[in-house]
């Protein structure tokens, strides 16, 4: 069933939803309320109202991007971030990211105490971000399968 | 109503700035009572895409030209509004001193190519 809050509440984060910028998330919210009212007092129901709302906002992909080009460079960064947790957190399970985890520490650690080149330290560039990546995914991962199972035991829960 | 006009995108950027600060030199305003401003004084030629002008009131917030304060809607919704500052107040002055000079200017080419 169509419920418009949480419709509202996902378009207006999968559009502006980045970090810092909760005040603009509640702006694009009211905006899409205003027009949802508008649409229904032409005779639309929530449904159709809500989709010529998104509709008269403008296309998804140039929205997120006009929205992103206002953030700065830490913003952008933890963005990137984000979105490949997500990414990674849809790939993978928790075992396997824990895996993957373990294994680049190792090779890791394993590289910094043999003899270290250059190449070894360029590789250390790359891997250690994307180890602290795999690892925040693994925690983040964990907590949506606990949240998973909790909500499976108790589905009146909210 | 007439209908809607069809300016090319980089005009249409170049004049959103001018519209904006003076819809606001006006009263505070929010994002949704902005566009249906443009609209109404427009008669319906003007329709911008409602979800872009976010971005460019962002930016003259950031360009110090405007401020937004957190306000409440009628009906209880949190409601982001805008007002102008004073280097808006100036930037809109200067805006439609270029914009009269260009107008001119045109004007006056139009006039040259009629005669000719």
């Amino acid at each position: 069933m169509f419920e418009l809050d949480r419709a509202v509440r996902d378009y207006a984060h999968e559009i502006a939803g980045h970090c810092a910028a909760s005040v603009n998330v509640a702006e694009l919210k009211d905006h899409l309320y205003c027009l949802i009212e508008r649409y229904q007092e032409t005779g639309l129901d929530e449904q159709s109202a809500f989709a010529a709302a998104v509709s008269s906002l403008g296309e998804r992909g140039d929205l997120r991007a006009a929205y992103e080009a206002d953030l700065s460079w830490p913003q952008r960064l933890l963005r990137w971030d984000q979105r490949w947790q997500r990414r990674l957190i849809g790939r993978f399970s928790t075992r396997q990211l824990t895996t993957i985890v373990v294994l680049y520490s190792l090779l890791c650690a394993g590289l910094i105490l043999a003899r270290p080149t250059w190449l070894t330290w360029v590789f250390l560039v790359w891997a250690l971000p994307t180890v602290t990546l795999c690892s925040d995914a693994r925690i983040q991962r964990a907590e949506y399968d606990f949240l998973r199972r909790l909500f499976r035991r108790n589905p009146n829960a909210r | 109503m007439t209908s809607p006009i069809d300016i090319p995108k980089d005009l249409m950027a170049a004049s959103a700035t001018p519209l904006i600060l003076a819809i606001l030199a006006k009263g505070d305003s929010y994002g949704y009572a902005i566009i249906r401003d443009i609209a109404v004084i427009s008669d319906g030629a003007l329709q911008w895409e409602d979800g872009m002008l976010y971005p460019i009131l962002h930016r003259l917030e950031k360009r110090k030209l405007i401020e937004s304060y957190a306000g409440q809607a009628p009906n209880g919704r949190k409601r982001k509004y805008y007002r102008l500052q004073r280097i808006g107040r100036r930037e809109l002055t200067t805006q439609r001193q270029l914009w009269e000079r260009l107008h001119n200017l045109i004007k006056t080419l139009g006039a040259d190519v009629a005669h000719a």
